[in-house]
């Protein structure tokens, strides 16, 4: 849980306010969990909603890449030769905004609609964030890839 | 689904390099067991027309009472026969003169009963008030949060003159307020003032919500139609 905390919040700090507020709110609504095999994925939502109240706290959303979406997704990065450490980190260091959307999709495997509604934004800029997040990942870690042929 | 995904999402579980500091269990306990504050739904206008309505009930159950007592009758029988003693006219002429005397012992103690009744009066009075005073700077405080919340809401859109309409809502309803609170202060207490107060404060937190609607609306709008966002341009509004 932790760690979802710091890949959307960025920051270790904010990451344990978010994790704290979370685990107070999940004590407190105890009471409603029924089934308590379903306690992982049940805490695991609440900590991503408090994570998504931060983040929509903080963020404004910008639309200025909708309009790159016809580029072609040249992803032909060789991701498994990056350690996931590096890639871990590297996270974390996206702007503010795009990890956030990077996480949910990559990670957490929203779809970009849960990801809109969630957030507010459009689905497009949901999109355009996570590419936007990619080409930033791919260009730090491209010294770290070993291309083949 | 992309190479990048499906790489991460394979290793989800290795991703987990971070661990949090020991002290952050320890602040977790602790906020746990702290004692929660009181928090009083926003229905109490239910609430409040019910307990001054039963405030009204027992003081009026109070005076009653206080009227129909045996022990007041005693004291009262004794009182008026001895409150007033006619001087029987002996000639013409004090006849037109009637004198009616009054012990003032008697009167002093009949005016220390009404004085104590007054007080049991004025203290449930005085109860149902403080009671609606902490109702209503609750209400204050929700008002004040709200407009908080909109004067650090950033717009992109538009110019500070679109919502002139919900700024003159709300100045309109600050005079009415501060009418009411002025009757209240200067005038005998009446519990249509404090409903006419608490509707105010709910007609003005339906305004402040028709604002944040109309705000995020227009931001969405500007934000999915326009090209990028110029923060240097965005501008706030003061209601």
């Amino acid at each position: 849980m932790y760690n979802i905390c710091t890949r959307m919040m960025g920051n270790l700090a904010d990451a344990e306010d978010v994790l704290q507020e979370a685990f107070i709110s999940a004590f407190n609504n105890l009471h409603q969990l029924k089934d308590y095999s379903t306690f992982g994925g049940w805490l695991k939502r609440i900590v991503i909603n408090e994570c998504l109240k931060q983040t929509k706290k903080t963020v404004v959303w910008s639309s200025f890449e909708d309009n790159n979406l016809d580029l072609i997704d040249e992803d032909d990065g060789n991701w498994e030769s990056v350690s996931l450490q590096t890639i871990h980190t590297e996270i974390k260091n996206l702007p503010n905004g795009c990890r956030q959307i990077f996480t949910l999709y990559a990670i957490e495997d929203y779809s970009h609609k849960q990801i809109a509604s969630a957030l507010n934004i459009s689905e497009s800029t949901s999109k355009s964030q996570y590419h936007r997040a990619k080409t930033i990942l791919k260009q730090k870690l491209s010294k770290k890839m070993h291309h083949y042929g | 689904m992309d190479k990048l995904k499906k790489y991460v999402q394979q290793r989800t579980d290795d991703l987990n390099f971070d661990e949090p500091s020991p002290k952050l269990w320890g602040s977790i306990e602790a906020k746990i067991h702290q004692p929660k504050a009181k928090i009083i739904p926003l229905n109490i206008l239910q609430i409040s027309k019910w307990l001054a309505a039963a405030c009204i009930i027992a003081l009026a159950g109070l005076g009653v009472k206080s009227l129909l007592q045996p022990n007041n009758q005693k004291d009262l029988q004794p009182i008026a026969k001895q409150e007033i003693e006619v001087k029987q006219p002996e000639t013409v002429a004090d006849k037109k003169e009637v004198i009616v005397k009054t012990n003032p012992k008697v009167i002093s103690n009949k005016i220390e009963l009404l004085k104590s009744s007054q007080k049991k009066v004025n203290n449930h009075f005085y109860a149902a008030n403080e009671v609606l005073k902490e109702i209503d700077s609750r209400f204050v405080n929700i008002v004040a949060y709200q407009k908080g919340k909109i004067n650090n809401t950033p717009l992109f859109a538009e110019n500070a003159n679109y919502f002139a309409s919900f700024k003159e809502q709300m100045l309109l309803l600050d005079d009415d307020e501060k009418t009411i609170r002025k009757k209240i202060r200067t005038e005998e207490f009446n519990m249509e003032f404090f409903n006419a107060l608490i509707t105010i404060y709910q007609q003005k937190l339906d305004v402040l919500k028709s604002l944040q609607f109309e705000m995020n609306k227009l931001n969405n709008k500007y934000k999915q139609n326009r090209g990028p966002i110029d923060s240097t341009n965005s501008y706030f509004i003061n209601i």
